[in-house]
């Protein structure tokens, strides 16, 4: 079996991680922060780890910054739904996932927030310059826009947007910045401090290649989110309000110890490999089946302007789904369809069914884009034969 | 010289850690508890206990790092 569906969760995860999941439930999986036995204190110390680790990966000094969440929708509906205030306006991008979308959509809905999207020129078969992006956002700006919303890479696609010069150009204007970079933690270069983040979304299951149940929201110094869930913390139990202070005002109830304890390696595996080699290595994978594909008939990728980890394709005549079932049959795992984006597909203009997403992880080698491609060859050629 | 075990308090168990990790990388041993409830009125809270004979490094570590500490006390923190 040859997985290329990396961009949904990553698989395999290194043993390290493995080793410590199981470490932890046969061995110290109490209630962290709840109470002062031995086992509760030790999990409470593997978290204190975690948040550590994702702190120096992450650029940020405060590791009470990091808040666990069990995803990244988590996150995002707590920094969306806990930072948006009535009356405010608020701008995406036209390549969103539905996590951001959604939530936003909702509360604009309810007639609570407003919200307008931004081009990214991802379909326009350039590569956008940071300008474009920025006067993009400045254009739609409006005297009550709180903040910029945006994906720091796409997950349908290779496309990223230049955070840092968002950033820059957020704080120039007094909006705060939330990305959500669930494709590209543990991946591209992401440095809150440096890019002017102030919430930061990912999830650990991914490029961070923790196990699922594990997702973090990250805070900037001074940022203070409303909360969306209430309940216990382990911290001033005698109050009925929460408290102000990160991360318990906004971790209630039991973390998923063995979900963190696995994070916490797999961010430790990444530091050890390097950002840097990984993206390599990944667009390495990406740049070679881009170049297969783009020169087959029948076969259209989209956006293959941009270079990342993650190819969209589509073959002519066959729904995206029948090519996943085909590529199933034959050992290959894709992810078809519409990727839980519809801005970014409508965006990119794919077909009413949908494209074939094939995105590569570090463990993934260069022979397998070699069978993946043969594979797919040999299903166009089955197609073609059925046609006759 | 100073004897005994003193505490510095906390809001949270992940700040007490947070100081913990700082006094450990100054060679300064100490120890995560949960605090006396009666002793801090809100319920649940965290101290660190430390040898009083490094109260004052304990203070200037956790100031330098800029660790909020509630109050330090004399004595066990523990019920």
């Amino acid at each position: 079996m040859i997985y290329f569906d990396h961009a949904a969760t990553t698989f395999p995860k290194p043993p390290s991680v493995y080793a410590e999941v199981e470490r932890c439930i046969r061995s110290y999986c109490g209630n962290p922060g709840r109470g002062s036995h031995t086992l509760s204190r030790a999990a409470a110390e593997k978290i204190y780890e975690c948040r550590e680790e994702a702190a120096s990966l992450f650029g940020l000094d405060a590791p009470e910054n990091i808040v666990f969440t069990v995803n990244t929708t988590a996150a995002l509906n707590m920094a969306i739904k806990g930072l948006l205030q009535q009356g405010d306006h608020v701008l995406i991008s036209d390549m969103e996932h539905n996590s951001v979308l959604r939530p936003i959509d909702r509360l604009a809905r309810e007639g609570r927030i407003s919200y307008d999207i931004f081009p990214t020129h991802g379909g326009s078969g350039r590569i956008p310059t940071a300008e474009d992006i920025c006067r993009g956002i400045g254009q739609r700006i409006r005297p009550e826009t709180r903040a910029v919303v945006c994906a720091h890479a796409s997950n349908i696609c290779s496309a990223s947007l230049p955070i840092a010069e968002i950033g820059a150009f957020c704080h120039t204007n007094g909006l705060y910045l939330v990305v959500d970079g669930a494709q590209s933690a543990g991946i591209l270069p992401l440095d809150m401090s440096r890019m002017g983040i102030d919430v930061l979304c990912v999830p650990g299951h991914k490029g961070l290649y923790g196990i699922q149940g594990s997702g973090m929201l990250l805070l900037s110094p001074g940022t203070v989110l409303d909360t969306l869930t209430e309940g216990g913390n382990g911290v001033r139990s005698l109050d009925a309000a929460m408290p102000d202070f990160s991360p318990e005002r906004y971790e209630s109830g039991t973390l998923p110890t063995p979900a963190i304890a696995g994070l916490c390696e797999g961010i430790r595996f990444v530091k050890r490999v390097g950002t840097e080699a990984i993206m390599t290595h990944e667009q390495a994978l990406f740049r070679r089946l881009r170049e297969l594909l783009t020169n087959t008939q029948g076969v259209k990728v989209y956006a293959p302007q941009f270079v990342g980890s993650t190819l969209l394709f589509s073959v002519d005549g066959m729904p995206s789904d029948a090519v996943g079932r085909a590529l199933d049959a034959r050992g290959f795992c894709v992810r078809c369809g519409f990727h839980c984006s519809a801005l970014g597909h409508r965006t990119l203009g794919t077909p009413e069914s949908g494209a074939v997403r094939a995105s590569f992880g570090y463990f993934n080698r260069p022979a397998e884009v070699e069978r993946f491609y043969r594979a797919l060859k040999e299903i166009l050629s089955t197609a073609q034969k059925a046609d006759r | 010289m100073r004897f005994g075990t003193c505490t510095a308090t906390f809001e949270s168990m992940t700040l007490a850690t947070k100081a913990q990790h700082a006094l450990s990388h100054a060679a300064i041993r100490s120890e995560v508890v949960k605090l006396d409830s009666s002793r801090v009125g809100h319920g649940c809270a965290w101290g660190l206990e430390f040898s009083c004979a490094q109260e004052g490094n304990v203070r200037t570590i956790l100031g330098n790092a800029h660790i909020p500490v509630k109050k330090y006390i004399e004595g066990s923190g523990m019920p």
